[in-house]
Formats: structure tokens, C-alpha cells, sequence
């Protein structure tokens, strides 16, 4: 017998101080499954498999969410330990950026060909759920970061919710939810070679590399990466038992074990996480989705909840919206079909259709935070301009244009079909009037900073 | 399990009957029945007398009944016995399903199947279209369902794993654009007075959101072929210490994914796999090694004279190939390779990678020098 060790070189702790660990199977020859563990900082004790004597070589792989592979060929005759190493190269053209390693391939974003360029003129703008409207706001950034193949900015995001904005000639204006706390935002080229993917992708981070790398196998659905890394459901129960002390960690949790049919480990905090955290959408989804899964669910309750997640703004993860989906859908292919659920099932299902697919964070394209669009539209904040997406991303025209009839009768309702078809001018609408269309220049508009020469 | 073809459709383009008010551009479709004929072949494979060497084989849940619908009404299959079963209407879905639904229930340990074929489009749901769409002209929608619900509302029926597997478009159609809210209804609405049972579950959608699926005329589809591909030798991971390979719902959508992106290498219109599998279970056990396509390159082009690509498993050469030939596409069987593209002469100047884990469905890399 054979025992392995396995370690990983990654900076950064969890909330509770939980190492950022990183899932590896190990393989003999022939590709079978040997053992399925973690590898984790520092911390050689925990991430150990034991190897049965007949093995003479195993392969151990580990990956993470980015798609980023390492393979180690390990001789393990006649040994009785033997420590194996993972990501230990220090693969990031930059320190401010090593952080997004599990997310973004960073050591191949230098060699990237879609660059981030000055000309390029990308423009942001921060949003805040404020009295039950988005309102765009000065943002104040902690550190900005800029490459040309990324950039990053630091900031603190308030208790309410916040999305961040951001658009160019090339890049479609998309929104991008926040959570509260210390953010770092990583834009850099999309190496994807989905022709659904945008330019650009937007990273969003915590300073949790446990957490995020939990959340990334989440969203991808990889729920046996997640459980290895995570020891879930304890460490998801443990995250949503410190809702008081860091709410948004809560959800994660919450989430994982919502997705994974965990109840039993949700308690009644999910209850606490609604009534204690008002600004947080996610904690009324989360709530609406537990009660909905108790074998004799308090629908009454649910629709508390779900009237309360619009009043709250947006949930801050994707995974929120696609169950808030599934509640009302749940609700209304059920006996409980209601009248008054239709409007927030319509509202949704705008949401989800406009949905910008760019990792955990909830991202969606569109003018405003309150209209959603599929469409994609480029260009500067006062010289809006539609993309052609069946010429651009590749789908077939007939989709174009009822993707087109989608955003057009989501915006313009009530007005007639044939109003509807017309094209619709770029008109400085949806709450987007600017002071740069008038002349003067935004105080909540920022433009990425020009490159050092 | 349940095979659902929907082909024929009197009330859409190039129909028998009248038009529907929103055709959505919709019209007949030629594939579904080869695909369900094709499909219910490999399911039978290892049934027949004598048994073929491919078809389904789980040796924990063998396969028990095989419910099946479709329009038009005939079902090709490649040896000419070809089978008449119900027409694929809405009516006969659902009955249909029902029936499936109770032999599933029967025992918390079956697999439960739904395969579907035809025409389906999606708001923030996917809904299918049964053969009788458009059949009452006030509600088109009616001969229609969201299969997104039905899964959901499996879940608390069917402690089993559940497959579906969705071979239809996921567009975003004008019809529907107006109608946001007026859904189709699930094929069997959630009870929500019962808890949620099901821990398993795979939902294989053969199109992106708001893409479409295609299908070579009067053949399977490129979703239902790469699916029969992947499970009959392009999928599947080595049971430790015996001679036999699972095949789980990862291992499904993994495979299906890259094949599916072969066929468009290959001059298909691109189609993109949607999956969504949580806790996979073993589906299928593959008797025989699953092969791995291994697409090899060496650049820049004039070096390729000099080199050998060369393949070793446990240190014995597998493959040796002159990288004259580049580029190079073989086939290997799976498993941990390690791969170099060797100097004829100066081994000194050899670019030898880390170990690989060749999995199945292919494998490509370029060698740059």
C-alpha cells in the first residue's frame, strides 16, 4: 500500500480559513478510477488516497473549472508515501490577477489574439437597487488594473444590489450582479470557442478561491468535483449556518444543497437568510425553493417569497434565477396555479432569455437592469447600436428574428405588431438618457484606463 | 423506456391540413422516425437471437420495456423489419407516458428513459411539439408540452436515475414572443404534496439555448447518431480489475459534446449539447475497450519530415507514426498514454508531453515546435 499526498499552490483562504482545494482523480494505465480526492495548500494530511500494492505506476490528474489540466505520472513500487505536486508554476503574466486562475486560463491570456484595446473604448457603469429601482451611480475603486489582455478593478459593494454595466464598439452591453463586500472584477478576452460566447469575459471574485472554485463546479454542475472539494454537504451546511456573518457564503451553500437535494441539511436557517437579510434577493429564493420542496409545501409562504425577490432587485448568482425559474414554473404547472404569479414568470423568463451565460455570477444583456434584452447592442452609452447576431454569432436568421420579436415585445408592450417590426431606432430610452449625449461628461460612466506605454 | 419520433405534422409548413395561424417556420421533418427506429436498434441489440456485440447492457437494471410513438406511424429499422405504433399525437404522448411512467415506478431502482425527436422551441422552458399541434386553431399550444416541468415534476415520482434525452431546436419563436406566460402545461403536473425522491437525473438537450438541431434528411439525427456513437464504443471510463467500462451520464454528455463537434469539423451545421447531469449512475457497461480518435499535427509543416510521433502505454509503443503524414487522425483505445513527437536524429531536440489520459470520445493535440 501506497499512500499519496497531494498538494496545490494556490493563494487565499476561505471564510473559515478553508484551504482552496482542488479536485484529482487518480488512474492507473488503463484510465480506470482509482481514487477520487482533493488537493489542497500546505495541508498534506487531509489529501491522502492510499494505492493497493499491484499498481506499479498511477496517473493523478487534477483540474480545475477553468478547463486547466495537469497530469502527474507517479512510480509508487516499493514506496511507502509519496507527495505529488499540482499547480505549482506560477502561470500568471500578473499578481494582481493570479486570484482568477480556477476561472480564467491566465496562462494563456497573454497569447490570447482578442486583446483589450484602447481603441476599443470600453465603457462601464455601476447600478444600485435603490428604493425599488436601479439607479447608476458613481463607482469608487479601491485599485484598477490594466493590461492588454486584462483588466481588473477592486472595489467595496454596499448591502444593496449592485450590477456593473459594461459595453464597447465590440462588446455587447451586459450587466454583471456584484455581491456585497470586497469584489474583484477580471475582464479579459473569452478564448471560448462557443460561437454563443461574447468577447469578453467578466470574472467576478470574493478573495475566497475555496468558495469560488466550489461555486464554478456548482454552475457548471459538476456536483461530484463539488462534493470532493467541499466535503459537502457539511461544509455547505457550515457556510449557510454563518448566514449572520457572511450572508452571501450562505447562499452559496444553500444553493449547493438546494441543487442537490440536500434539504435536510438546510434547517430552518434558509427562513433566517429571508427575514433577516431584506437587500438579499438570493435569501427569498432560497427560501421560496425550500419551502417548495417540503413534502407538504407552505405555498403561501413560497409566495411571500417570490413577491419579495422583485422587490429586492436581482439575486447575485445565476444559479438564483434559473430556480427562482423553476419555483414559478413548479407553482404554475402545479394545482396552485395563480393569475398573479404570470407577470413575475414573465419577468423571469425575460431575464433568462437575455441571459449572458459568463460563469456564477447572474449576467444578462441589455439597456437597463430593468430590460433585459437578448438582443445584443453595441457601441458607446448615447450611440447604442443593434448587433447583427445571426451574422456575427453564428444563428440562423430565422432565430434572429424572433429573438428580435422577443426583446421587441418585452419592451414595447401594448403596441401593435406592426409598430413592433419596425426597427427601432438607438433612441437614448429606458431610463439610459446620458449627460455625455448632452455634453457633458457622466459621472457614473468610467472608461477603462489607457494602457502604460 | 419511452421513444417519442414526431415527424409529420398536418399543420405546419408543407402540411396536410390547414396551416396554423404561427407556423413559426416549422414545417416536416424527415428524421425523427429513422432516429427512433435507429435508437430502439441498439436498445434490442443484445436481445436479439443471436446477440449483437452492441446494445444496451447494464447488468443491475436490464432493459425492461421499450414504449414507443411516432409520426409518421412506420418506424424504419436498418434490417427491413419496419413497425407500425401509435401516432405521436398529444393524447397518445400522454398516454403513452403514463403508462411508462407506472413500469417506471415499480421499482426505486429503474432507469427510466425519455427519448423525444421532433420539432420544440423555448422561452425560459423548452416546450415540444406532438403531432396535432395546431389541430384546435384557438390553442395551438394545447397539442404541445414543457418537458422542462415534466422533469421536475418526475422528481418526485421516480426515485430512479431519470434520462432525457431532448432531440429537438431550443429557438426563441414570434409566436411565442407575444404569448409570454400562456405556457404549455408539463406532461404530468408536480405534486407538490409529495416530497422530492429522485437523487439522479440527466437532461440531454441535442441544442443550445436558442439553437437548433439538425438532422440529414430521412436519416437519425446528428444528436441520436453521436448518442448510439458515443454508447457504442465512444464512451466510458474502466471498471477497476475486470474487463468491462461504465458508461455514466457524464461520460454521456462528454462524449455526445465532442462528437457532435467532430461532425461539424467534418462540414455539419454546428449543433451545441446542452447537458445537465446530477449524481451520474451507470447507464450502460461497455464490453470492449472504448476507442479514443487521436487527431495529431506537427507545426510548423517543413519540420515534419524530421519527426516520429510516437505513443506509449506502460512503457510500450502503441502507436508510431511519421509525422510526414501530418496531419494524422487514428484510432487508440483509452487510457493513459504518454505522447512524444521524437527527432529522427537528435533525440536532444525531442518534445516529449506529460502523461495523457486519453479519454474516450477523441483526443487531439499539435505539436509546435
Amino acid at each position: 500500500m501506497t499512500i499519496l499526498k497531494f498538494t496545490v499552490n494556490f493563494p487565499g483562504r476561505g471564510y473559515y480559513g478553508e484551504e482552496p482545494a482542488v479536485p484529482v482523480e487518480v488512474l492507473d494505465a488503463d484510465g480506470a478510477v482509482l481514487a477520487r480526492t482533493v488537493a489542497i495548500p500546505y495541508d498534506d494530511q487531509k489529501a491522502t488516497v492510499d494505492i493497493p500494492e499491484n499498481n506499479r505506476v498511477v496517473y493523478a490528474v487534477a483540474r480545475l473549472p477553468s478547463g486547466e489540466q495537469q497530469t502527474r505520472r507517479v512510480d509508487i513500487v516499493g514506496k511507502v508515501t509519496e507527495k505529488v505536486d499540482f499547480f505549482t508554476d506560477y502561470t500568471s503574466p500578473n499578481e494582481w490577477l493570479y486570484w482568477s486562475r480556477p476561472q480564467l486560463r491566465i496562462n494563456e491570456l497573454s497569447a490570447a489574439t482578442g486583446s483589450i484595446s484602447d481603441q476599443e473604448r470600453m465603457w462601464f457603469r455601476l447600478w444600485r437597487w435603490s428604493n425599488r429601482v436601479w439607479q447608476a451611480d458613481k463607482a469608487n475603486f479601491d485599485h484598477v488594473h490594466r493590461e492588454s489582455y486584462a483588466a481588473q478593478f477592486d472595489l467595496k459593494v454596499p448591502d444593496n444590489p449592485c450590477v456593473l454595466q459594461l459595453g464597447s464598439h465590440r462588446v455587447p452591453w451586459r450587466f454583471v450582479a456584484l455581491p456585497p463586500g470586497d469584489v474583484q472584477v477580471a475582464i479579459a478576452p473569452n478564448m471560448s470557442t462557443d460561437p454563443r460566447a461574447h468577447p469578453v469575459r467578466v470574472v467576478v471574485g470574493r478573495g475566497m478561491p475555496q468558495e469560488e472554485i466550489f461555486l464554478a463546479y456548482l454552475e457548471k454542475g459538476n456536483f461530484t468535483a463539488a462534493r470532493e472539494i467541499a466535503d459537502a454537504p457539511r461544509t455547505a451546511e457550515k457556510m449557510l449556518s454563518g448566514k449572520y456573518d457572511n450572508p452571501v457564503s450562505a447562499c452559496i451553500g444553500a444553493y449547493f444543497l438546494l441543487r442537490t437535494n440536500k434539504t435536510d441539511f438546510l434547517h430552518d436557517w434558509p427562513r433566517n437568510l429571508f427575514n433577516d437579510f431584506q437587500w438579499l434577493a438570493d435569501g427569498a429564493v432560497i427560501y421560496a425553493a425550500q419551502v417548495l420542496k417540503k413534502p407538504k409545501p407552505q405555498v403561501d409562504q413560497a409566495d411571500i417569497a417570490l413577491r419579495a425577490v422583485f422587490e429586492r432587485g436581482l439575486p447575485v448568482f445565476r444559479v438564483g434565477m434559473v430556480m427562482l425559474n423553476e419555483c414559478l414554473q413548479l407553482l404554475q404547472g402545479s394545482s396552485f396555479r395563480s393569475k398573479e404569479r404570470e407577470p413575475w414568470l414573465s419577468r423571469v423568463e425575460r431575464y433568462l432569455v437575455a441571459e449572458a451565460h459568463d460563469g456564477a455570477a447572474l449576467s444578462f444583456l441589455g439597456r437597463s437592469p430593468e430590460s433585459p434584452d437578448p438582443i445584443p447592442v453595441t457601441g458607446l452609452l448615447d450611440k447604442p447600436r443593434r448587433q447583427n447576431i445571426f451574422r456575427d454569432r453564428d444563428i440562423q436568421r430565422t432565430q434572429d428574428k424572433s429573438a428580435r420579436r422577443l426583446s421587441e415585445s418585452a419592451g414595447n408592450a401594448g403596441r401593435t405588431p406592426k409598430t413592433a417590426r419596425r426597427p427601432r431606432k438607438p433612441a437614448l430610452t429606458d431610463g439610459l438618457r446620458t449627460l455625455e449625449a448632452m455634453g457633458e461628461p457622466d459621472p457614473t460612466v468610467f472608461y477603462l484606463p489607457p494602457l502604460k506605454k | 423506456m419511452l421513444l417519442i419520433g414526431v415527424g409529420s405534422y398536418p399543420h405546419l409548413g408543407a402540411g396536410e391540413k390547414n396551416l396554423v395561424e404561427e407556423p413559426m417556420g416549422l414545417g416536416q421533418l424527415t428524421s425523427p422516425a429513422p432516429s427512433v427506429g435507429a435508437l430502439f436498434e441498439w436498445f434490442r441489440g443484445r436481445t436479439l437471437a443471436p446477440p449483437r456485440q452492441v446494445g444496451y447492457n447494464n447488468p443491475y437494471v436490464p432493459l425492461a420495456s421499450i414504449e414507443i410513438c411516432c409520426s409518421p406511424r412506420e418506424v424504419p429499422c436498418a434490417d427491413g423489419a419496419n413497425f407500425v405504433v401509435e401516432e405521436a399525437t398529444k393524447a397518445n404522448i400522454e398516454a403513452c407516458f403514463g403508462r411508462w411512467l407506472q413500469r417506471c415506478k415499480q421499482h426505486p431502482g429503474n432507469i427510466s428513459v425519455l427519448y423525444f425527436c421532433g420539432h420544440g422551441v423555448m422561452v425560459a422552458n423548452h416546450y415540444l411539439l406532438a403531432s396535432d399541434f395546431g389541430t384546435d386553431e384557438n390553442q395551438p399550444w394545447s397539442s404541445a408540452f414543457d418537458i422542462t416541468t415534466t422533469l421536475k415534476a418526475l422528481e418526485r415520482e421516480l426515485a430512479g436515475p431519470i434520462y432525457f434525452f431532448i432531440d429537438a431546436c431550443r429557438q426563441i419563436p414570434r409566436a411565442l414572443s407575444g404569448k409570454l406566460g400562456a405556457n404549455p402545461l408539463a406532461l404530468r403536473p408536480a405534486d407538490l404534496d409529495k416530497a422530492i425522491v429522485n437523487t439522479s437525473r440527466a437532461l440531454y438537450e441535442a441544442a443550445g439555448e436558442g439553437r437548433q438541431a439538425f438532422g440529414p434528411p430521412a436519416e437519425p439525427s446528428r444528436f441520436t447518431t453521436a448518442l448510439i456513437q458515443s454508447l457504442s464504443g465512444y464512451a466510458g471510463r474502466k471498471i477497476p480489475g475486470v474487463h468491462r467500462w461504465e458508461v455514466n451520464g457524464d461520460d454521456l454528455a462528454n462524449s455526445i459534446r465532442t462528437l457532435l463537434e467532430i461532425y461539424v469539423k467534418q462540414g455539419a451545421k454546428r449543433q451545441i449539447l446542452d447537458p445537465a447531469v446530477l449524481e451520474p449512475t451507470t447507464f450502460h457497461v461497455a464490453t470492449a475497450q472504448p476507442m479514443v480518435k487521436v487527431a495529431l499535427d506537427l507545426l510548423p509543416p517543413p519540420q515534419r519530415a524530421n519527426f516520429l510521433l510516437h505513443l506509449k502505454q506502460n512503457g510500450l509503443s502503441k502507436e508510431r507514426r511519421d509525422a510526414a503524414g501530418c496531419p494524422l487522425d487514428f484510432e487508440v483505445g483509452s487510457g493513459i498514454y504518454e505522447l512524444g513527437a521524437y527527432h529522427k536524429v537528435d533525440q536532444g531536440i525531442s518534445h516529449v508531453l506529460e502523461p495523457e489520459n486519453l479519454s474516450p470520445p477523441a483526443w487531439s493535440y499539435v505539436f509546435t515546435l
